[in-house]
This record gives structure tokens, C-alpha cells and sequence, in this order.
């Protein structure tokens, strides 16, 4: 996973916000307080210079001649300013101050001489001297004191009214007269307003006015008469802009502000390379652990455990210490899988091979010749089952036994393999079936340390007789079909092959005639179980066989594992299912044709004649009729690339059976119903038509008739 | 098989084997050949095995062809399986059998 936030950006950004929050609140207060400060200060240095220049003009040394010069300027002022022809006027009533200039001059009312240029107006010649001493203490008094501006002004009274007349201005003296900057020019007048307040009260000396954000405090300057009255003459105001103080203590704040910012962000620079090295390192450390864990896990190579190093004894530290545990748990259990793993797939190729040998060791699948027809199933549970069938010849008896092995896999296996061979090693070097097989239990028995067993069925068919001798060693009894019925082999149950040695086995002996089936079976058939525990049981075997009477002996096993599936549905299969079927024929005759040919049914009607000589003419006959009608049939229908029809007739007792096996369609011929085409007579012989009589006469000339299609193949059966 | 025709008093078929698909083919052809001039024809199944269904249909169009023309047909020395091959079919109820 791709970090998008580190855990050390986290920290160090909530770190961030604290300190801050925390500095920035301190910070505003301590300006807000020097805010406040600076202001106290000021007006304290403004007071002292106000204070100055009043002891000055007062009592100071030059004091008489300092009263007498302002008096005089006053005078020129108020001689100027009594001309109605400025006196109304203000810098405002003037587009540019050019204008304004000129037009003061232009009436002889220039009062303040530009700086190094001394044009003045001739009236204004006679107050120089007493002008520029006034100026030169009130530039002093603005720049020792820290205000924006000094002037001098006095107050004329009209009514509720107050005009102050500007007498001077130090900003005049001290930036010289320029376009753009502001000063009040001398005879120029401000109104008071009820906005202007008088502040800072509590001094008598030291009142102010509060106009917009200016604040200006001032004192009168009084000339004292000779009997000691004081006439006041002007006022001396120094102006500040408070604005302008918080301005610069915001400024302060500001620099400040940044200076902390970057002190801070050093610090949390520091911080993180501390948390680097004691926090985020060690995880980065366990997760590249993992990561290569995990890799290494993918790529199936071998896994060694990693050892984590941490100095400190902290939290990730004890995390990565359980992280060493489980990691060495993951290896040591990935490596022992890998290892069980391994051995399994060794064992179960084994098994596999096991389960060839065994099953090469079974004998076909299916057999048949001019007495008998087998075919048998077998499912192991487990790869290699306990389970097996075995038959063959012994003189012109044929043997044919079925057993199961007590137990499952490889050790049933081995004891199937050794109890088939002596089974067949006996029987044929023995004359005595009875002693054959009690040779075959002494020998099983012997040394059977692991007490394995085997409940077996043998059975020795003597054509001539037709009859079936049998040792019944406590195995499932097998059925016989004879005409259509079921009937179980009973007789008398004898113990099984290897349980105890020097035992007696009984054998017993029935009929098996001609056309007679056998089914043998392993108790993996009737104990199959459902889900619902039930068995599939001897009824149902016995059910089954009943039910596939007409049937070949592969569709009778077809139809056993169709029944079984059916019943015990997705239930696993726990014991071995074994099941052969064995069918007793006199006479057999299989006929082959590939050729799609109607001199194919002369052929058919021929061999079969030859082949049962000794049949009624009759069936004979009816038999070779069928042969026609459904050949023909078959081959005019026809429409495989390659036609196949294999025939095959059986002798059954009286009967006759006939299968006619091919590639066609699937079209059961039988399955319309007899149709009434018996010719009455009445017919108009012009019109009929006659067709559809060979289907019908293979009806009413056979005894039943039987028709299957599996895998792509129809058969039909016919018995005669 | 074996086909015999005799042009005697009456008009004679002897079917020797069984008259099956292709010997009906066979059979057919040779009675195509044949001018039937007789009143009566006779079809002589003392030798003939069995008759499958299309020596039923043969037999029925021999029998159209001379009904055509005015004649009789009678078949003779039917066995027994013959005999119920016509019996089930109904074919006894058309033909003259004797």
C-alpha cells in the first residue's frame, strides 16, 4: 500500500496547529499591549513638547520677543484672513494646488516663503523674522515629540460655532512646499464638528480633538499682560494618527509572526528527523520486513525469517518483537505444508500408480463367448480400493468370484492382490473347489497380523449341467434372473477368507440355465447411503435387476448406476462399488454390417437359419420377416456417413432373442400403436395404397418388442 | 429364390424362397415381362418361406392389374405362416386364397 500520510506528517501538522494557535494568540496580545504602549508613549513625549514650547513662549528667555512675534503673525494672519476674498477659502475650493498658491498671492496674501526661495509678497517681508522663529519651534516641537504634524492655530468663535485659523504648520518647513502633500496653509480654517470630540479631559493643560483618526492635543499659548492676566494668543497642536500606530505595531506583528513561523517550521523540521529516526524508521523497517515476507511467500522460495533490530524499547519495538514470533510461526508452518504438501503429491502419484496396477490386475471388463456374456463395474471409494472380480476357465468349468477387502487404500489393496492370486492359483492346481478355497484361507490366514479379511463369492458354472456351484464366504448373496424373476442365491453363509485358519467351507449348488443372468455385487452397492442415512438395500438391487430384465447387460448396469445416482444423489461415495453381471447364452450369433446394402438382409436371414437349425420353422420364419421389414427400414432411413447395425440372436429356452443395434436416428418405430390396417375387403382396390405393414407385422408376429436409443445408438429387441 | 412362370390352362407363378424386399423387386420384374392372356392366374406359394410386406404390396398390385383386366387371381398352398401374414394384415379379405 502506498502511504499517503504518514503517520510523522500527522504529528507534525497537529503539532503545527498547536504551537500556533498557542503563539499566535500570545502574540497578538503582547501587541495589542504594545499597541497601547506606543500610544502612551507618544502622547507622553507629545505632552512634554507641548509643555516645552509653552514654557518657552512663556517664561522662557526669549519669551517676550516670542509672544510679540506670534502676535504679530496673528495679526498678519488675522489681517489677511479678514479679506473676504480668502477668507472663506480652503484648499478645497481649488482644483490643484497651483491654483491655490497663485491665488493667495495674487491678493497679497502669500504669507509662508517656500524654502530657499524667498518670493514673498512685500507685506509679508515685514514678519519674516517673526515667522520663521515661530516655524523653527514648531518643526522642533514635531520632530522631538514623534507627532505627524505641529501647527499653530487660533479659534474664532461664532456662536456655538469654532473656526480654527491655521497661523503655521511644521510640515510646511519641514517637506517644503510640494504638490501632493498636505499641509494647512497658513489663513486657511477648519470647522469643528460636533464629531470632533475634546478628549483626554482630565488635563486641563493637555486637551485634544479626535478628528476621523487623528487625534491632536494641544495647548494655548497666552501672553501675559502687565497686571498679570493671561490673554490667550494661539494654540500649539501636535496631531498623530492613531491608525498609523496600530499600522506599525501590526507591521511588528507581522515580522514577528514570519520570524516565529520559520522558527517553528525549523523546529518541526527537527522534529521529524527525530521522529524519523526513532519512530517511522523502525516501521519502515517492519514493513519492509513484511513486504518481502509477502514477496517471498508469492515466489515460493525458501523463507527465512528476518531479524528486526530496534534499539529502542518502546511500543513498535515490542511490535516488532511479536512481529519476529509471527513471522518465524508463518515460515516454520509455509515450510511444513511445503513439505506435506510435497509428500502428498508423492503419495498420491503413488496411489495412482497403485490404482493402475490394481486395476490392471482386474481382468476385463467384459467378456463373452459361446457360453457366457460378462460385463462388470467397479468404482473404488479411495484411489485404490479393496474391492476386485476375477474369472476365467479351469477345464470347461468357468469360474467367476467377486470379493471385498476388509478395509480401504493401500493396505486392502495389497491383501486383494495377494487373495486374488491364490484364489486363481488354487482353484486351477486343485481339484477340489471346496479345498481350494480353504487352501486360499489357511494361506490368507496366516500371518494376517494386520486381521484383514476377505467376504468373497466364488463361483464354478458347469455349462453341461447348467447348474452353478458356489462358496458363499460370508459375502452380499448374489441374484439370478431366470425368466423374468429374481431369485437370490441363498444357502448356507460361511465365514470369511483369512479370518481363522482350518475352516470348513460348504458349497452349494443351483440351477443356471440357458438365458439365465448372475448379478454379483460388493456390499458398496446396497449400503450406498443418502443424505438421509437411508441404505440403497437389497430391495432396491433386487428391484433394479428385476427392472432391467429386457435390458443388455451393459444397459443393466447402466441402469444400476443410474438407480444409485438417482438415490444417494451428492452424497460421497464411502466403500467400494463393485458390480458384475454374467449371463449364461446357448446360442449367440452377433452379426456385423457396415455396408449400406439390402443384399445385407438375404446375409442376416441366411446366418441366422444356419446358425439355429433346430428352431421351428415358424419362428424361423417370423424371425426372417422382422429381419426385412426392419432392415429395410433401417437402411432407407438411413442418412450416417457410415452405417452401422450390429444384430445379435440368442437363444433364450423357446425364445428367440434378436437385438438390432444401429447409428440412426432416434426414432422408436414401436411407438405408435397398432394401427387397424386389416384389410376388410371392402376397400376399392384402385385406391388403396398399401404401406406401413412391416412395422405393424414385426408387431404382431414377435412376442415383445423393445426399442432403446443410447449414445447416439437405437436398439431394438425383439422376442420370438 | 426361384420364379417359375407356367402359361397353362391357367396363368402360373411358382415362388420358390422367401418374398421379401428384394426378391419382390426381383419377382416384379419378371412378371413385368409376362403377358397374362389366361382368365385366371394362379400365385403358388407351395415353396415360397414367408411373405414380408412388400410380397404383400406386390401381390396387391398384381391383383389391381388383373382385376383391371378382368381376371381372377387365386393364390395356392399358402403355409402357415403365410397364411397368418395374410390373416392379420386382412389381406385374406381381398385375396382369393385356396
Amino acid at each position: 500500500m502506498k502511504i499517503r500520510f504518514p503517520i510523522i506528517l500527522k504529528i507534525a501538522l497537529l503539532g503545527l496547529l498547536v504551537t500556533s494557535l498557542g503563539s499566535g494568540v500570545a502574540l497578538t496580545i503582547s501587541t495589542l499591549n504594545q499597541n497601547k504602549r506606543s500610544e502612551e508613549t507618544l502622547i507622553e513625549n507629545i505632552d512634554k513638547s507641548l509643555y516645552s514650547v509653552d514654557y518657552m513662549f512663556e517664561d522662557g528667555d526669549n519669551s517676550q520677543d516670542l509672544q510679540a512675534s506670534l502676535k504679530n503673525v496673528k495679526e498678519y494672519i488675522k489681517t489677511v484672513y479678514s479679506n473676504p476674498d480668502i477668507k472663506e477659502k480652503t484648499l478645497k475650493d481649488f482644483s490643484s494646488f497651483e491654483e491655490y498658491e497663485t491665488y493667495f498671492q495674487e491678493r497679497d496674501s502669500w504669507v509662508f516663503p517656500p524654502p530657499g526661495a524667498m518670493i514673498a509678497s512685500p507685506a509679508f517681508l515685514e514678519f519674516r523674522k517673526d515667522f520663521r522663529e515661530m516655524s523653527h519651534i514648531l518643526l522642533e516641537a514635531h520632530l522631538s515629540s514623534g507627532a505627524r504634524a505641529a501647527y499653530l492655530c487660533y479659534e474664532e468663535n461664532d456662536g456655538d460655532k469654532t473656526r480654527l485659523i491655521f497661523m503655521d504648520d511644521s510640515r510646511i518647513t519641514y517637506t517644503g512646499r510640494k504638490p501632493g502633500s498636505f499641509y494647512h496653509l497658513p489663513g486657511s480654517h477648519y470647522d469643528l464638528t460636533p464629531q470632533d470630540t475634546i478628549i483626554n479631559e482630565k488635563n486641563e493643560l493637555y486637551q485634544g480633538y479626535k478628528i476621523d483618526s487623528y487625534l491632536t492635543r494641544f495647548i494655548e499659548l497666552s501672553e501675559t499682560l502687565e497686571d498679570g492676566t493671561e490673554v490667550p494668543v494661539a494654540s500649539l497642536f501636535l496631531e498623530y494618527d492613531r491608525k498609523e500606530i496600530q499600522k506599525r505595531s501590526m507591521d511588528i506583528l507581522f515580522s514577528e509572526l514570519i520570524i516565529l513561523g520559520s522558527v517553528m517550521v525549523v523546529v518541526i523540521m527537527l522534529y521529524m528527523l527525530i521522529a524519523y529516526f526513532t519512530i517511522t524508521k523502525n516501521l519502515r523497517k517492519l514493513t519492509v520486513a513484511t513486504d518481502s515476507i509477502s514477496h517471498e511467500l508469492k515466489q515460493a522460495n525458501n523463507i527465512t525469517p528476518k531479524k528486526l533490530e530496534f534499539r529502542s524499547r518502546d511500543e513498535i519495538a515490542s511490535l516488532a518483537s511479536s512481529f519476529e514470533v509471527m513471522e518465524e510461526e508463518i515460515v516454520n508452518y509455509v515450510n511444513i505444508i511445503k513439505k506435506e504438501a510435497k509428500e502428498n503429491e508423492r503419495r498420491e502419484a503413488e496411489l495412482e500408480v497403485a490404482s493402475s496396477i490394481q486395476l490392471s490386475a482386474l481382468p476385463a471388463n467384459s467378456y463373452l463367448d459361446e457360453n457366457v456374456e460378462l460385463k462388470a463395474f467397479i468404482k473404488p471409494a479411495k484411489v485404490v480400493g479393496g474391492d476386485f472380480y476375477d474369472y476365467f476357465y479351469h477345464g470347461d468349468k468357468f469360474f467367476l468370484m467377486i470379493a471385498d477387502v476388509s478395509g480401504k487404500g493401500v493396505p486392502a489393496a495389497l491383501f486383494m492382490m495377494k487373495a486374488k492370486q491364490l484364489l486363481k492359483a488354487k482353484i486351477t492346481s486343485e481339484t477340489s473347489f471346496r479345498k481350494a478355497v480353504a487352501e486360499v484361507n489357511n494361506e490368507l490366514a496366516l500371518n494376517n497380523e494386520s486381521s484383514l479379511f476377505v467376504t468373497s463369492f466364488i463361483a464354478r458354472i458347469d455349462f453341461e449341467k447348467e447348474e452353478i456351484c458356489y462358496i458363499n464366504a460370508g459375502h452380499e448373496k448374489p441374484y439370478i434372473l431366470h425368466n423374468g424373476e429374481v431369485i437370490k442365491v441363498d444357502g448356507t453363509a460361511n465365514f470369511v477368507l483369512g479370518g481363522m485358519e482350518d475352516i470348513e467351507f460348504e458349497e452349494e449348488t443351483m440351477k443356471f440355465e440357458k438365458g439365465d443372468t448372475l448379478l454379483l455385487f460388493t456390499d458398496g452397492l446396497n449400503e450406498s447411503i443418502n443424505s438421509k442415512q437411508e441404505e440403497f438395500s437389497y430391495e432396491r438391487v433386487e428391484n433394479t435387476f428385476k427392472e432391467s430384465k429386457d435390458l443388455s447387460l451393459e444397459e443393466k448396469i447402466h441402469l444400476f448406476q443410474q438407480r444409485l445416482q438417482e438415490f444417494v444423489q451428492n452424497e460421497e461415495q464411502f466403500d467400494d462399488i463393485t458390480i458384475v453381471t454374467l449371463k449364461r447364452e446357448d446360442s449367440t450369433l452377433s452379426l456385423r454390417y457396415r455396408n449400406k446394402d439390402y443384399q445385407i438382409i438375404e446375409d442376416c436371414v441366411n446366418k441366422f437359419q444356419e446358425a439355429f437349425p433346430n428352431l421351428e420353422e415358424e419362428k424361423k420364419s417370423k424371425v426372417g420377416i422382422a429381419l426385412d421389414e426392419l432392415l429395410n427400414n433401417i437402411i432407407s432411413y438411413d442418412e450416417s456417413e457410415q452405417l452401422e447395425i450390429d444384430i445379435t440372436f440368442t437363444k433364450l429356452q423357446d425364445d428367440v432373442k434378436v437385438t438390432i443395434s444401429y447409428n440412426g436416428q432416434d426414432f422408436n418405430p414401436f411407438s405408435q400403436d397398432k394401427e387397424a390396417k386389416i384389410l376388410s375387403g371392402d376397400e376399392d382396390l384402385d385406391s388403396l395404397n398399401p404401406g406401413g405393414y412391416g412395422v405393424f407385422l414385426v408387431q404382431t408376429l414377435s412376442k415383445s418388442q423393445a426399442y432403446t436409443y443410447i449414445k447416439d445408438h437405437a436398439t431394438i429387441t425383439l422376442i420370438f | 429364390m426361384e420364379i417359375r412362370i407356367k402359361h397353362e390352362d391357367a396363368f402360373i407363378i411358382e415362388f420358390v424362397g422367401r418374398l421379401d424386399t428384394v426378391t419382390s423387386l426381383e419377382l416384379q420384374k419378371a412378371l413385368d415381362q409376362e403377358e397374362v392372356k389366361e382368365d385366371l392366374a394362379i400365385f403358388d406359394m407351395k415353396e415360397t418361406e414367408y411373405i414380408s410386406s412388400a410380397g404383400l404390396r406386390l401381390l396387391l398390385s398384381l391383383k389391381k392389374n388383373l382385376t383391371k383386366q378382368g381376371k381372377a387371381l387365386e393364390i395356392h398352398n399358402v403355409n402357415d405362416i403365410c397364411k397368418e401374414v395374410f390373416k392379420v394384415t386382412g389381406f385374406v379379405n381381398i385375396l382369393t386364397i385356396k
